[in-house]
């Protein structure tokens, strides 16, 4: 095992380490982290983090996956000082130089301040004080643009007791080495919302639907499927790693593009997409809409379809198996959860053979926990076993672990959380098919716990109906608990 | 739609007797076909879920069974086989059913295709 430092972003701490852990298990890395299990209950505390992995290729492959990773780096020497690391590097051997002046030509030095912004005249100082590195003595040139080695030399200002106040933070440690990979945050601008053709009221931010796409393991030839795709955005994601995307939604609107939308992003794109290289040469049966949007991703041999399905009442037969199950439900904290309604007020006086294409058939409000049941039956009875189901939960911040729906077919291996008011907190729950579904078995029909009894106090919802305006009152209800 | 996902789907029809939900009947007016980059072992993997008589009644029933020949039973050792597999491929995820029609065996019930989506919303009476 060889020891590398990650440096994380300093955004979504909680999906740090589950991300990690995913990114190891898709290339099946073994890894050793310090306090794995504190980690993973409760985050990381600082943004560096030692890890042990096999070898430098490991690195590049967690790299190629991780959103919410900077930069992995092969460290040198490390000190609690600048002085104190300089002395360190000048007492190196002649073996432990000539490797570290190995296999490159040119190279450049990165100086990273974690925690605090400190000026460019600092990094350059900082960098001359470094000149006694033998570089030149080994022939090796400085390119600015097109180094094949970045050495880097990280101040670790971070400092959880100064959450605030990044002044008054002093440095911790200093690291100096070798960058071995870059994480994928460059994703979030190449997939922006504001350049992509088709979007929604409900697009998820391409960061999030990574963040799905990865706990969900999609990779090359996987067989993924959201039904609740909506504008297809997780979708996007998990075919952007190579998996095979199929999605169904119950909104006729989303799916035909026939959205008319208000929103502030979609008003942003409208004007990004008039200047957009990819739109200026569309023709005209190329409009705005989910399959023209993998067309402009290039991930068009990967877009098996979208159909309309109302999920409750949903057609997959029986034998069919997926690698992953993806989805955000509408749980009505932004589009209102619906099913098909059975109600016989509703009956149209059509035959059902006779109706036009673009009818629209009754729809009800459907409640969150049968919404998440069926969801999650419905994952025991198509998911290949080890096969992920990830998707996102609004709870309160009153919601806990022994809150999770279980279910015998599952293992929960995440849950991390996203706080989006001060008690509304949307969780990403990660759950790994274990046992195989008994059709014969009534207790696969049903979840563990009961989590019909969750509604007030740990699942936050307040579904929008089009009769009532805001109501208050639902969601307000604290816990007794604490 | 492609035919892969005709192969996925069976009919959710209440009065429909369970053994004639899958497969649905196709009734294509507009095809299309498009060029798409081949995985082999997506193909080689999809295999074993795809019901093989389905789609070759499928492709029928949109009129390619001249242009696609396939063989009536999947070969044992089809990886080898790397034109076949080529022509699996094409019918899977190449043909496309922009306009048309799913029919349910069992109620005669139309689900429509536009724009190469299928609907299958059901209507409240015909919920189970």
């Amino acid at each position: 095992m060889n020891k590398f430092l990650i440096l994380f972003r300093w955004e979504m701490q909680p999906f740090v380490i589950p991300e990690l852990i995913s990114c190891c298990e898709m290339f099946d890395i073994n890894f050793q982290i310090e306090n794995k299990e504190k980690l993973i209950n409760q985050g990381i505390q600082t943004p560096l983090l030692w890890i042990n992995l096999p070898d430098e290729e490991s690195a590049i492959k967690i790299c190629s996956r991780a959103i919410l990773i900077r930069a992995i780096y092969k460290i040198f020497s490390d000190s609690e000082t600048f002085e104190t690391l300089v002395e360190d590097l000048q007492k190196k051997s002649e073996n432990e130089i000539s490797e570290m002046m190995s296999n490159f030509n040119s190279y450049r030095i990165d100086v990273i301040n974690s925690g605090k912004k400190l000026t460019q005249k600092h990094t350059v100082e900082t960098i001359r004080k470094l000149s006694f590195i033998p570089f030149e003595a080994n022939h090796k040139t400085v390119s600015l643009k097109n180094a094949e080695v970045n050495f880097v030399l990280i101040n670790d200002f971070f400092d959880p007791e100064q959450p605030n106040n990044t002044s008054a933070r002093s440095i911790k440690h200093v690291y100096f080495g070798r960058q071995i990979s870059m994480g994928q945050g460059e994703l979030k601008a190449s997939y922006s919302l504001t350049e992509r053709l088709y979007i929604g009221n409900t697009t998820m931010a391409p960061q999030l639907s990574f963040l799905v796409a990865n706990q969900a393991l999609a990779k090359p030839g996987t067989l993924i499927y959201d039904p609740f795709c909506g504008t297809a955005s997780i979708l996007i994601s998990c075919s952007h790693f190579g998996s095979y995307v199929m999605g169904s939604d119950i909104n006729y609107k989303i799916l035909h593009a026939m959205i008319n939308s208000r929103s502030k992003n979609v008003k942003r794109q409208k004007i990004n997409l008039k200047n957009n290289k990819y739109t200026q040469k569309l023709s005209a049966d190329q409009i705005p809409n989910i399959k023209n949007t993998f067309d402009q991703y290039k991930m068009l041999d990967r877009f098996l379809d979208i159909s309309l399905v109302d999920f409750t009442h949903n057609c997959w037969r029986k034998q069919i198996e997926f690698d992953a199950i993806v989805c955000d439900p509408p749980y009505g904290l932004r589009e209102g959860s619906k099913q098909l309604s059975e109600n016989k007020k509703n009956l149209s006086d059509q035959e059902p053979t006779v109706r036009s294409s673009n009818y629209f058939p009754a729809k009800q409000q459907i409640s969150i926990p049968s919404l998440i049941r069926f969801l999650i039956i419905f994952s025991a009875q198509h998911l290949k076993i080890n096969g992920r189901l990830v998707f996102w939960l609004p709870t309160t911040s009153h919601f806990s672990y022994k809150d999770l729906p279980r279910h015998f077919c599952f293992e929960i291996l995440a849950y991390s959380h996203q706080n989006i008011t001060s008690n509304l907190v949307r969780r990403l729950i990660t759950m790994k098919k274990v046992l195989d579904f008994d059709p014969n078995n009534s207790k696969h029909y049903k979840l563990i716990n009961d989590i019909e009894n969750l509604n007030q106090n740990q699942m936050k919802f307040k579904i929008k109906t089009k009769s009532k305006s805001k109501s208050k009152s639902k969601s307000k209800s604290k816990s007794k608990s604490n | 739609m492609k035919l892969i996902t005709h192969n996925m789907l069976e009919s959710r029809v209440k009065d429909c007797p369970d053994d004639k939900r899958f497969p649905l009947g196709i009734n294509a007016t507009k095809v299309i076909e498009q060029k798409v980059v081949l995985n082999k072992q997506f193909i080689i993997n999809i295999l074993t879920k795809i019901d093989w008589e389905v789609l070759l009644e499928a492709i029928k029933q949109i009129g390619y069974n001249e242009k696609i020949e396939l063989p009536l039973e999947i070969p044992v050792e089809i990886e080898k086989d790397d034109d076949l597999i080529m022509k699996i491929h094409h019918a899977l995820l190449e043909i496309e059913i922009i306009e048309g029609e799913l029919i349910c065996q069992g109620t005669g019930r139309k689900f429509t295709i536009k724009e190469g989506i299928a609907n299958m919303l059901l209507n409240s009476e015909e919920l189970k």
